[in-house]
């Protein structure tokens, strides 16, 4: 897809530089092997486009690489960086699927921690934070995670939100691609890319706040430097899949949100109902369940027939109410794990349209 | 002769003090900075000996940003895409001059211990 980025000369770099730089990005990608796949992303484009604008001001490539760092010290910044976050409660995992991944993130916590000694993420979270002990709890250990109640208010909100961006590109997309004949539609569809990955990115950091899951915090821009003429620049911008796939999920977001906000809105309500319903009617209060109609309703409770009285409100025995009130806290418990699991795979979809490969790269 | 321990020392002093100076670094500009630009004036800055690795400072950026020390904006660029700037917020203003007490405070008090010791310093023990 980058096939006529490489055309041009590599961002304004001779093809030496640009290998040079290419051979860097590749060393940290495997210096950073293991890592969050945002946390690399990040790590890779803020080495590739500082190296590009250092180059560019002409320093040569060798310098400009010496200067920025060896690939093993720049890996164990963002690992501290990293753990720097999952102190502060998002959720980093600090993977073990190499052993040179683990001696660098034990380094990372070794110098962070006074050069003591290897402290693991989530112990370090305990001391910062005394409710993640009772997050341990099987099962209500739910209740005590914030990201689980953030999943929900997520799984709720991002429905406007999906919605806003909808309205936005729908428009955007509709208006420049009525003008494409007068050509003022080109520079509106590259507004509507470029809007696109803003909105991807302000997604990634509104799941970052609530869900706990380190998002992409750098957008991958298309290089157009080195390359001559409004025009050509325009259609480096426009031939860029990502960019069109990024429109894509915007677009298709809207229907999974619906999905989303109509399941939790429809279990938080039942749930919170029966609990309220439950309790209500155990402190003796009148009966919270009041139906106006003449029709005569009835409701069965395990064998037990409630009929409405002249009001039409029911009265329940206590063993109804307690159980009434159990299945909502059931039904609750379910709901913050569901919420909690939905924004997990959720995240993970928004994180895999966003994270790319460097262009220095693909271009090798 | 290579002693093992100043590698250490040297680590853990930048890891101490490179905060600071980034954040002075983008407090005295009178404009939002972008990270290239100040990578290049603390490169060009820091004394002979003392290896400022440019790179390091992107992850410590981001930290900052995260707990509140400087915000930033997009800004375009004309020999690229739009490069994002940082200035200091309020909260990093305040915690750049606490910094900076105890710096001096402590650069006052290490100083007086040290120059007792008859010891210049001024030979490369690496």
């Amino acid at each position: 897809m980058f096939a006529d980025v490489s055309s041009h000369d590599s961002g304004g770099m001779g093809k030496s530089d640009a290998d040079a730089v290419a051979n860097y990005v590749n060393d940290l990608e495997r210096a950073l092997l293991g890592a969050d796949p945002a946390l690399i992303h990040d790590a890779l484009i803020d080495a590739e486009s500082h190296l590009r604008a250092a180059i560019a001001s002409g320093t040569p490539a060798l310098a400009a690489i010496e200067a920025f760092g060896t690939p093993s010290d720049i890996a164990l910044a963002y690992f501290r960086e990293q753990l720097s976050a999952a102190r502060d409660g998002v959720k980093e995992p600090v993977a073990q699927s190499s052993a040179s991944h683990q001696s660098t993130v034990g380094a990372a916590n070794s110098q962070s921690n006074g050069g003591s000694e290897f402290v693991h993420s989530s112990k370090t979270n305990e001391s910062v934070r005394p409710w993640s002990r009772l997050r341990k709890i099987p099962i209500i250990g739910i209740y005590f995670d914030p990201y689980a109640w953030g999943s929900i208010v997520f799984l709720t909100f991002g429905f406007f939100l999906a919605l806003a961006a909808f309205v936005w590109v729908v428009g955007l997309g509709a208006v420049a691609i009525g003008l494409l004949p007068t050509l003022i539609g080109i520079p509106l569809l590259i507004a509507l890319l470029g809007s696109a990955r803003a909105i991807s990115l302000f997604f990634g950091e509104v799941i970052e706040v609530l869900v706990g899951i380190r998002m992409p915090k750098r957008a991958y821009n298309v290089d157009v430097s080195g390359v001559e003429g409004f025009w050509r620049r325009m259609l480096l911008w426009i031939k860029d899949v990502r960019g069109w796939l990024t429109v894509g999920f915007l677009v298709g977001n809207l229907p999974v949100a619906v999905c989303f906000f109509a399941v939790t809105v429809s279990l938080l309500t039942a749930s919170v109902a029966m609990i309220s319903w439950g309790i209500g009617t155990m402190l003796g209060l009148d009966s919270i369940v009041t139906i106006a109609t003449d029709a005569p309703i009835t409701i069965d409770i395990f064998g037990t027939t409630y009929k409405a009285d002249d009001q039409g409100s029911f009265h329940f025995s206590l063993f109804s109410s307690a159980l009434i009130t159990l299945i909502g806290v059931a039904l609750l418990t379910a709901t913050l794990w569901l919420s909690k699991g939905a924004a997990f795979v959720y995240a993970q979809v928004v994180k895999a349209i966003q994270v790319v490969r460097p262009q220095s790269l693909l271009q090798h | 002769m290579a002693l093992p321990l100043v590698d250490k020392i040297e680590r853990d002093l930048s890891n101490g003090t490179s905060w600071l100076v980034v954040l002075a670094a983008i407090a005295r500009s009178s404009e939002p900075v972008h990270g290239y630009e100040i990578a290049r004036q603390l490169s060009e800055e820091s004394p002979e000996g003392l290896n400022f690795k440019q790179g390091t400072l992107y992850p410590m950026l981001r930290t900052m940003e995260a707990e509140g020390l400087i915000s930033s904006t997009l800004v375009p660029s004309n020999e690229g895409p739009a490069r994002k700037c940082f200035r200091l917020t309020a909260d990093g203003r305040r915690t750049l001059s606490a910094w900076i007490r105890l710096w001096k405070d402590t650069d006052r008090w290490v100083n007086r211990v040290i120059s007792g010791t008859g010891l210049t310093g001024g030979s490369n023990v690496r």
